[in-house]
């Protein structure tokens, strides 16, 4: 009873573990002598009483330790001046220590400049492109209407998403804008081009039209002048007003920003506008449908006039936008735009988008994909500072054991750890921002036509990005080496250092693991997109494009002179480019392929044996006879396009063979009849079928009639030449300005460059994509080789020791490449099936390539484990030429 | 060298354990000390240093077998660290200056 009352008190008050339990068994040992003694009956109250006097030493002890960490620290009981002297003091001593550890230092701000300055730059350019708002008063209220024909999806003649963005008619808005209710305000806007005469040299300009409350809906004002009246509009029967509105940016490089331009004539297309208005700087309007320019990426218009003119064509190409109503909610929108232009006998489908998401839709996955790359090359860096600093941690144990037996409590070992990761975070920042500025111009530079790409820049948005970033990456890479030292100190260094060291390099191996895995799955990404721009340029446009030069000339009819008079023209162009030396074969056609522009028109086809009539939509192309051999096209049956005919007699046209193939599978095209400019035409002769638009995508249908026949005034020049293509194209600019100096000519390049260019998109996220899992690789192999050799420092007694006991020297090698490959084969694998998961992600990225092909997948996983092996074999090496004498001495 | 300046009981218990070297289990190392100095040890007082010293990282110590068949229960066997040994030097050298200006000091009287 005694006795089982004094072991209560011990084991209440002695230390828990060996030390309490040591003490109770000394006491019970020293009992038992006592009883052997033969002082049987007093040998408990002994007990007792020494139990009593052991617990008071032992409630002392822990009263005087408990005081004396107190006056230690004496900033914890002084508040707010305490602690910022506190931090004062951490920070001094950060410096002090990050001074003294410089590779680190520098290592470790190193790699977070890198993370953060890509992180940063791409940033830069999502916020510029996606994020910031369109440029419009209240853009969330600025809606794009699209007509939409779900029949026509896949029609020929219908490229890519364009079927479901079609636009208004006039007749269709006219309606409209006099009918809606949920709109505030619409308007309509379109692109073409036109030459400006008697400003210099002629010119090719962009030309807007636009609809008089154009401005309204967009909420701008004309820094001069004003904006056109509805009066000033064409309806269809009577033509628009002469006036003109023309960009700030024209005003300025054409018209010498001249103060008294209004009422100035300015001559487009040989016809007299008169200027009313000056829109202000950096005005840009795209058109978003498809449309015969091409993709409008700039939006930029040098000179705008009233919608309801001839040069619209059918005039069936308006772009709507709309302000809706306060309260109006997009469906209640649409409902009402159906109804409307059911009056006008439209019975398709509406389409209402906010125009911010509109513009920049097909854009948001790659760049959002390049923003995750690098903020996964950012976590890369960050595991790798964490190893980087778990590996110093070792460097630095008998310094925070000092610390900690001084009286540093957990938590000021842990904030110490921490401002130093926030001091090295702030050095990454600084570097980070200042690669930022560089990158995002890099970035710039290099991009594929964007949307508002001149607006991206590193702005107080950025800069607070990139202090954000710094400071989650120190958190991250400072966070777990401050808990494992916390705990170390903790648990008391000399007992269980070798546990600890053990557990280190476990977390140490997990972080290097975890790093292999990120790694893998930009890799994967990297090479998936690598494999289907790969694929995207083995792509076989339909022609050869080697050696062939192109340049665009425009014949206006004030110095040509009538279409009937055009052929001859070409003539003399043929002759004299024909004459440049180096030049095998020349032709000339209305739109060549990859500039990408489309000029749709409907063949009407009368059925054969009494079958039914029957259109096709395809591209309108007229060529000099010639074309389809100098391009390398070939005819696949009947003939091509010899000599032009006289104007009256029985047209004679080309089908592109897709067309051919799926309007008669079965028969000849060669010899269909068609009505065609208010005559019956045929078709004389298929021939292959062209890329126009992006080698990813379908041939477009297309038809080709003789140039000779119909005449037109922007035409390409093509000329072959087994030498330089590049050269040639400038040849041929001078050779044109040569005989015809006021002609202007654009699009001076080479073929195999318009192809190339038409796979920007694809060439940039690829390139992209490559840099920064390249980056990534490094990054993992840094850490690797920085984790094996810290692995083999610790080893050397035990390797040393080995070496002694006769083992090769080679066999350990291959032990620590081995295990560096394990971690590898983990990483690898977890990273592989991360990949596999979020491989659909990219699935709207690549071209003819799945995104589980498997090829890509095991060279990732060759690739890695090669860099694995040789980061880790690298710092083995040591162990070849170590002397084990001396490493055992030296312990 | 740790500059720091070992109490009594601390330096006799530091040298309790050194003297027994391999056999320094905490009984033996407390008769070790009584004989020494001819004095006894409060138990409480030698556990209470022993612990303190051990917290300053002058001795560690591990389990080990009972040394013998009386024994039940945990026996730590205890060493002096480097930085103990240290501390011990410093002590001895401190007292050592402080003993050699004593003397000077009687001299000149």
């Amino acid at each position: 009873m005694i006795r089982r009352l004094a072991e209560l008190i011990l084991a209440r008050t002695l230390p828990d573990g060996p030390t309490g339990e040591s003490i109770r068994a000394d006491l019970a040992e020293e009992l038992e002598e006592l009883q052997e003694k033969g002082s049987g009956a007093a040998a408990p109250w002994w007990y007792l009483w020494e139990s009593m006097k052991l617990a008071v030493h032992f409630a002392l002890f822990r009263l005087r330790e408990a005081r004396n960490r107190d006056r230690r620290r004496p900033e914890r009981k002084h508040g707010g001046k305490g602690l910022m002297g506190s931090i004062g003091q951490d920070l001094r001593f950060a410096l002090r220590t990050l001074r003294r550890r410089w590779v680190f230092t520098g290592v470790a701000i190193l790699t977070l400049g890198l993370g953060i300055g890509s992180a940063t730059a791409m940033f830069s350019v999502v916020d510029g492109v996606l994020l910031k708002s369109v440029p419009f008063e209240e853009p969330a209220r600025l809606v794009n209407v699209w007509l939409t024909a779900e029949g026509a999806r896949g029609a020929p003649g219908l490229v890519g998403r364009t079927w479901n963005r079609l636009p208004f008619s006039l007749e269709e808005y006219r309606t409209w804008r006099v009918e809606t209710t949920a709109f505030e305000t619409v308007a309509v806007h379109n692109g073409v081009e036109t030459t400006l005469t008697g400003e210099g040299p002629a010119a090719r300009i962009t030309l807007g039209v636009g609809s008089a409350s154009l401005l309204d809906v967009l909420g701008v004002r004309p820094v001069l002048g004003r904006w056109f009246l509805p009066e000033e509009e064409g309806d269809g029967t009577t033509l628009p007003a002469n006036v003109t509105v023309v960009s700030y940016e024209a005003w300025v490089s054409r018209l010498g920003a001249a103060p008294d331009v209004l009422g100035r004539p300015l001559s487009l297309s040989g016809t007299p506008y008169t200027v009313i208005g000056v829109l202000p700087p950096g005005f840009r309007l795209r058109h978003l449908g498809m449309h015969w320019l091409g993709e409008d990426t700039r939006g930029f218009k040098e000179v705008w006039v009233p919608i309801g003119g001839q040069s619209l064509g059918n005039g069936n190409n308006l772009e709507a936008v709309g302000r809706l109503a306060p309260g109006v909610d997009p469906a209640e929108a649409t409902d009402e735009t159906l109804r409307i232009l059911a009056q006008t006998g439209y019975d398709g489908v509406v389409r209402i988008v906010p125009r911010s998401e509109d513009e920049t839709h097909a854009l948001a996955s790659p760049l959002v994909l390049l923003l995750a790359a690098t903020g996964i090359l950012l976590l890369i860096g960050c595991a790798n500072i964490a190893t980087l600093a778990l590996g110093e941690l070792q460097g630095r144990g008998s310094e925070l054991s000092t610390r900690s037996a001084l009286g540093a409590g957990r938590v000021r070992i842990v904030r110490q750890l921490l401002t130093e990761s926030l001091v090295v975070g702030l050095g990454g920042t600084m570097l980070g921002v200042i690669l930022a500025f560089g990158g995002t111009r890099a970035l710039v530079a290099m991009a594929p036509p964007l949307p508002r790409v001149e607006t991206v820049g590193v702005d107080l948005r950025v800069l607070v990005f990139a202090t954000l970033l710094g400071v989650l990456a120190s958190v991250l890479s400072g966070t777990v080496p401050a808990f494992v030292s916390a705990r170390r100190s903790a648990a008391g260094m000399a007992a269980s250092t070798r546990t600890a060291s053990k557990r280190r390099s476990l977390l140490e191996r997990w972080m290097v693991s975890a790093e292999i895995a990120l790694t893998v799955m930009l890799l994967v990404a990297g090479g998936l997109l690598a494999r289907s721009f790969q694929r995207l340029l083995a792509v076989d446009p339909g022609f050869d494009p080697r050696g062939l030069a192109t340049v665009s000339v425009y014949l206006p009819g004030e110095a040509f002179g009538s279409m009937d008079e055009l052929p001859a023209v070409y003539d003399e162009l043929m002759a004299a480019v024909r004459g440049i030396p180096g030049v095998t074969q020349a032709t000339a056609i209305t739109r060549l392929p990859f500039p990408g522009l489309t000029n749709t028109n409907t063949l009407h086809f009368i059925g054969r044996d009494g079958g039914e009539d029957f259109t096709v939509g395809a591209q309108q192309l007229y060529a000099l006879p010639g074309y389809h051999e100098v391009m390398g096209i070939p005819v696949v049956e009947g003939e091509g396009l010899t000599v032009g005919q006289a104007r009256d007699s029985v047209p004679e046209l080309l089908l592109s063979e897709n067309i051919a193939r799926k309007v008669w599978p079965d028969a000849s095209a060669v010899g269909a009849r068609l009505r065609i400019w208010g005559t019956e035409g045929r078709i004389v002769g298929v021939v292959g079928s062209v890329k126009r638009n992006a080698l990813g995508a379908d041939a477009d249908p297309a038809w080709y009639a003789s140039l000779l026949d119909r005449p037109a005034r922007e035409i390409s020049l093509v000329a072959r030449t087994p030498g330089d293509p590049a050269a040639l194209a400038a040849r041929m600019r001078e050779t044109v300005q040569g005989l015809y100096p006021d002609v202007p000519v654009r699009q001076v390049t080479t073929l195999p460059d318009l192809i190339f260019a038409s796979a920007a998109q694809e060439r940039y996220r690829t390139f992209l994509m490559g840099v920064f899992s390249l980056l990534a690789t490094l990054l993992a192999a840094v850490g690797i080789g920085g984790v094996t050799a810290r692995g083999i420092a610790h080893r050397m007694k035990e390797l040393g020791i080995r070496i002694c006991l006769g083992a090769g020297e080679e066999k350990l090698l291959r032990r620590v490449v081995r295990e560096g490959l394990i971690n590898g084969a983990v990483g690898t694998a977890v990273g592989l099936l991360v990949a596999l998961a979020a491989g659909r992600l990219l699935g709207g990225l690549l071209f003819e390539v799945a995104p589980f092909d498997p090829s890509t997948y095991v060279a990732v996983a060759g690739f890695l484990l090669l860099m694995v092996g040789i980061a880790s074999y690298l710092p083995a090496r040591r162990i070849v030429s170590l002397d084990p004498a001396r490493v055992l001495r030296a312990e | 060298m740790p500059e720091v300046e070992l109490g009594e009981l601390e330096q006799v218990v530091l040298l309790g354990i050194l003297a027994q070297s391999d056999q320094a289990f905490s009984l033996e190392v407390r008769r070790e000390i009584e004989e020494a100095t001819g004095q006894r040890v409060s138990r409480g007082a030698f556990y209470t240093t022993l612990e303190r010293l051990k917290r300053k990282g002058f001795v560690e110590w591990e389990v080990c077998q009972p040394r013998n068949a009386r024994r039940k229960g945990t026996q730590r066997r205890f060493s002096v660290t480097t930085i103990g040994l240290d501390a011990l030097r410093c002590t001895r050298a401190a007292l050592h200056a402080r003993w050699m200006r004593l003397d000077q000091a009687l001299e000149e009287l």
